[in-house]
């Protein structure tokens, strides 16, 4: 059978299907958001002030963590609940490793990848052998072990968290110290977040999850062993969240174990899904829109959740693919 | 090598059901081995004994001499096996052309590479497209699969399963629903594909089946109750009585 595929003239090529010129769409619809972003210092000093800019560095940093988490939701079709536990780790490892008298940040991002990722290496390879309903149980299991290990953890402060003293540096360079070193730093992961999901998911790699996300069988009949691919994604986007624990931590310049509640998993839940999930645009929008409207509400009343449950079932009713669709289709991508 | 899958002594029970009785068959180079039997029989069962989704209670499965029995689907898969299923599976959102070059992917090298556009591989994409030539599918490689007719995507399986050049195929009733000239286009095709790879082909379209097959088995209660050509089994009384009321063309 070999002879065919060298005979096959390979004169059309049916690779513009719809799906690729949303991709392109979409492409330039992330590059607007990221330029935008990359503009808000300049905005917020002409309106809104440190208090704005404060808030979408928050976004941000959540969007960075939502992204990773759509790898798994939105193209692998894993809903974990328990992706918080990487912000709560990256962050307790930096804020560790600073008071320890580790101060340079590329020995400590060093620890954050290896410890989350050996964290995401041994959760997900116990998680990864259920399915559904279970997998959403044991990933939330083991996200609260992680956030009763750290709240115990009294020498450094416990229940109610530690305050930072220091910052990482970098050769000597506070690029990630509160400001605008630590704004540029942000938005460049974020950056590199958004534009490596994406290509992950273009990838051969992202082509198996994305199948394997449809039907786990037919991936398997193929020849692909699918546990494995999950595996490997499971723990990419357990250290791009670790990292954005690593910038919380510098954000914040304190550690909490509240970090890695599975109240922040459901909320990075609810970023992918009212972003729109398999769209990055859409983990990206929803991070922002979610920090935001948190904040809009919460100041005009305390009950800002009985106004925030609605909204989200709007959404999620009328806006079919999310705000990233709703996006596309305002701005007439379709 | 004169035998190219061989299933020997396989048995399966779901609880006290016993599925597959004790079943040995084999699959010769170039031939279409039939397996029919009634509703029940335990024909897909067997299948998935075979392809590695099951697991059998006891006996073995060989292919191209090396037992095969302890690995799994997907390595099953590597080994050479190729299957379609009974119920259509396919990637629904992924174009035609990107079923089929998933396939051809996981038999070229790893797919553990995070960037390039696999979509853009023309390797890939080429095998691909070949495989849809020969099914008869080329003209739809550029459509989403989930806009294909039902007889399509029964096409489009086969061409998913035939990808890879795999030494075996086993194919669950690939002509289920499919109108009259839709499956004598298909028969035509399995014809030619057979004498390159050997085909266990379960079917109840007995018109197929007899124009088709080399050998036929007849499956009952999980047990093979008649093994021969295709002339042997349409002269034997038992297959008769399994198909009890049916008429043996
Ligand atoms: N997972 C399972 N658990 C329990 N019983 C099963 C299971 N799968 C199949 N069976 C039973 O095993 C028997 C054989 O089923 P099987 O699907 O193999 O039949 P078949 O010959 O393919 O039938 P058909 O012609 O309808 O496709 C049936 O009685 C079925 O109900
Ligand atoms: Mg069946």
């Amino acid at each position: 059978m070999t002879d065919r595929s060298v005979t096959q003239d390979r004169a059309p090529q049916g690779g513009a299907t719809p799906a690729r010129r949303f991709g392109d769409a979409g492409l330039l619809a992330g590059l607007a958001i990221l330029l935008v972003l990359a503009l808000m210092p300049q905005i917020t000093a002409v309106a809104g002030g440190s208090y704005v800019l404060n808030l979408v560095m928050k976004a941000m940093i959540l969007a960075i963590a939502a992204i990773s988490l759509d790898l798994l939701i939105g193209y692998s079709g894993l809903v974990s609940f328990g992706h918080a536990a990487f912000l709560g780790l990256g962050s307790y490892v930096t804020g560790i490793a600073l008071t320890e008298g580790i101060y340079g940040a590329l020995p400590i991002l060093g620890l954050v990848l290896l410890i989350c990722g050996g964290f995401a290496l041994v959760t997900g390879a116990i998680s990864l052998r259920t399915s559904g309903v279970y997998f959403i149980m044991i990933t939330l299991a083991f996200g609260q072990m992680l956030f009763f290990a750290l709240s115990s953890l009294s020498s450094y402060g416990g229940d109610d968290g530690l305050t930072l003293w220091d910052t990482p540096d970098l050769f000597g360079a506070y690029v990630f110290q509160t400001g605008s070193g630590l704004f540029y730093s942000t938005l460049v992961v974020l950056a590199l977040t958004w534009l490596a999901v994406g290509r992950i998911a273009g990838s051969r790699f992202g082509r198996v999850l994305r199948a394997g996300k449809e039907s786990p069988l037919r991936v398997g009949v193929v020849g692909f062993d699918l546990y494995r691919f999950r595996l490997a994604a499971y723990v990419i986007a357990g250290l791009f969240a670790g990292v954005a624990g690593f910038l919380m931590a510098c954000h914040t310049e304190f550690i909490n174990p509240s970090t890695a509640s599975w109240q922040n998993s459901g909320t990075l839940i609810v970023m992918v899904i009212l972003g729109g999930m398999g769209t990055r645009n859409g983990a990206l929008l929803g991070a922002l829109f979610v920090v935001l409207i948190e904040e809009a509400l919460s100041r005009y009343t305390v009950d800002w959740k009985l106004i925030f449950g609605p909204m989200l079932v709007l959404i999620a009713l009328f806006a079919k693919g999310g705000l990233a669709n709703l996006l596309a289709r305002v701005g007439g991508g379709r | 090598m004169s035998v190219v899958l061989a299933l020997d002594g396989l048995v399966k029970s779901f609880g006290s059901l016993l599925v597959t009785d004790n079943v040995t068959l084999d699959l010769k180079p170039g031939e279409c081995h039939a397996l029919i039997g009634p509703n029940g029989a335990g024909k897909t069962t067997l299948i998935n004994l075979v392809s590695g989704t099951l697991a059998p209670d006891r006996g073995k499965v060989v292919l191209a001499d090396a037992d095969i029995s302890r690995l799994t689907p997907p390595q099953r898969a590597l080994a050479g096996l190729g299957r379609t299923f009974q119920i259509t599976t396919v990637i629904r959102s992924f174009s035609v052309l990107e079923n089929v070059a998933l396939a051809a992917q996981a038999k070229d090298g790893s797919s553990f590479r995070f960037f390039g556009t696999a979509r853009n591989e023309d390797a890939l994409n080429s095998r691909a497209r070949a495989a849809l030539e020969t099914i008869g599918l080329g003209h739809r490689a550029a459509v989403r699969s989930a806009d294909l007719s039902h007889g399509e995507h029964r096409l489009l399986e086969l061409a998913m399963a035939i990808v890879g050049a795999p030494k075996a195929l086993l194919l669950d009733e690939p002509m289920a629903g499919l109108g009259k000239g839709e499956s004598a286009a298909l028969t035509e095709t399995l014809k030619t594909l057979k004498t390159q790879i050997p085909i266990l082909l379960v079917e109840h379209d007995m018109e197929a089946v007899f124009k088709l097959a080399d050998r036929i088995s007849v499956l009952a209660y999980g047990k093979v109750i008649a093994t021969g050509t295709p002339e042997a089994v349409r002269a034997d009384e038992d297959a008769r009585a399994a198909y009890l009321g049916t008429k043996l063309p």
